[in-house]
């Protein structure tokens, strides 16, 4: 699979899984959402670290199975003027995994997704 | 004013960290907020907690703006670089916390939180909690001690064995160095009426998100445990974890049966707001222990060692072989007379064993028994 970032090795890990048509919910800062709203933010600053999160999670996209815990985010002031895209992942979209809860999914995204899929569910 | 604090546990994280719990050098808790997010620096404003209202936050009683709005201490603290597990908070000289550093009205952490009890106790803890219930027919609120402490010794096999499995079977670098006792071993701490529960601890390495090592076996015991009815899915369930966690299962299956009681578990994780839970009754044991008797290789482990036999019986069947993988001498016994004719001392051997554990009282340790069912020279 093409990964639309540089990944480190072992990444993603041996038990991330295809999508498998699932849908998701992501935090994206464009209405409507662009493939920027789908990166890692190690994009932005690589350099940037958070002691115990291996660079593999930051290297992913965070996702969320659930539109009303993603919704809840927006509480946070960071996060304030986000919107909530919808997604319908394929298989050849990248690889998922549950990480840090029971909704959360970390997303390592392949370069086949196309950001235009992306529905803006609540603003 | 500076305090250095150490992170415990991410409780939000989208793409980064948004809310993380931290300790200082006394053992008091804090909870951290992202508060600022540009691309060349963050920072995290920080107020600390007493356990009541940290509890009362984690088991959704409580809403996250009041926890910074109006913190116990009256004081907020802030940190610019969380890289390192220890990090340096800065006391900020306000009186009141600024409205655009705080979180809107209504975050609950959770808002769907049944077993309470256990759920605070993962926090207390920080780790694995398991919580053993026992009940017999008449739903006595009692127990033998000596049940208790057999149920409680087969349990605690049970998830040693599916641990080591897990180990071996995973990805992880230096897999034996994982496969120490503190990464299974679980502790008991305290006990509650209902059914009889006992309340167990795990101290097992962990990860600053909470996932613990242990919950690779208890994951692998769910597995197992669960209601199936299709007989090829169940022995499919069980052939996953065959050999001596398969052996300890149907022990504590025929322990539920003996003692005509049903053993019921649930564990939580700090990582995990998820309570796992699984029943034994009667006739579930029955059923699954009937399968085992119809499948005794599933309960079969089997050891090899390649060496030169050092001492051997033909006749009584016992023999001593030093082991060239770890340079140790094994003895055991053998079936038949698979000991005639082979040479001491000098000649390399391949013998195949069956690994048994010997059944266990509660205060002992557990013995290893093989027994040779092949061997052949090695050249």
């Amino acid at each position: 699979m093409d990964w639309i970032e540089e990944l480190p090795n072992n990444c993603p890990p041996s038990d991330a899984k295809p999508p498998d048509g699932q849908t998701f919910y992501r935090l994206c800062q464009n209405n409507p959402p662009e493939g920027s709203d789908f990166v890692s933010l190690k994009i932005e600053n690589p350099s940037r670290t958070f002691a115990g999160v291996s660079e593999c999670q930051l290297r992913a996209v965070s996702i969320w199975s659930d539109v009303d815990k993603c919704a809840s985010l927006k509480k946070f002031k960071t996060l304030r003027d986000r919107v909530i895209g919808s997604i319908t992942l394929s298989n050849e979209d990248g690889l998922i995994k549950q990480t840090n809860g029971p909704h959360h999914y970390s997303w390592w995204r392949s370069t086949h997704f196309n950001p235009n899929i992306a529905v803006i569910v609540e603003q | 004013m500076k305090r250095v604090l150490t992170i415990n546990r991410i409780l939000i994280f989208n793409d980064f960290p948004q809310l993380f719990l931290a300790k200082d050098s006394l053992g008091v808790d804090y909870i951290c907020l992202l508060s600022d997010f540009a691309s060349e620096e963050y920072s995290y404003l920080c107020v600390g907690v007493s356990k009541k209202v940290l509890h009362s936050f984690l088991n959704g009683y409580r809403d996250l703006r009041s926890i910074f709005s109006e913190p116990e201490a009256k004081e907020w603290w802030t940190t610019k670089d969380a890289s390192e597990p220890k990090i340096l908070i800065q006391l900020l000289e306000i009186e009141k916390v600024p409205e655009d550093l705080l979180p809107d009205v209504g975050f609950f952490f959770n808002d769907e939180q049944p077993d309470e009890l256990i759920r605070n106790e993962v926090v207390e803890h920080n780790n694995v909690i398991v919580h053993l219930s026992l009940s017999d027919e008449n739903e006595n609120q009692s127990i033998p001690i000596d049940d208790l402490g057999d149920f409680a010794k087969l349990y605690q096999l049970m998830v040693e064995n599916t641990y080591k499995k897990a180990i071996l079977r995973s990805e992880l670098k230096e897999k034996k160095s994982f496969i120490v006792p503190n990464n299974f071993t679980l502790r008991a701490f305290a006990a509650s009426p209902g059914s009889f529960n006992l309340h167990l601890k795990s101290e097992a390495n962990k990860d600053l998100f909470g996932n613990s090592i242990i919950e690779e076996g208890l994951r692998m015991i769910d597995q197992v445990i669960n209601s199936e009815d299709n007989e090829d899915k169940l022995i499919e369930n069980l052939r996953s974890i065959k050999g001596h966690a398969i052996s300890s299962y149907k022990k504590l299956l025929e322990k539920v049966i003996n003692r005509k009681v049903s053993f019921k578990y649930k564990w939580v994780s700090p990582a995990s707001q998820e309570i796992n839970k699984r029943t034994i009754s009667t006739d579930y044991a029955t059923k699954v222990v009937e399968l085992l008797e119809k499948k005794e290789e599933l309960t079969e482990e089997i050891k090899i060692f390649i060496g030169v036999i050092m001492q051997a019986d033909a006749e009584k069947g016992g023999w001593r072989i030093t082991n060239e993988e770890d340079g140790k001498d094994y003895s055991g016994e053998s079936a038949g007379h698979l000991l005639e004719g082979i040479t001491l001392e000098t000649v390399k051997y391949k013998l195949t064993c069956q690994e048994v554990i010997e059944a266990l009282k509660v205060t002992e340790k557990e013995k290893v028994k093989y027994v040779l069912t092949q061997i052949e020279e090695v050249k």
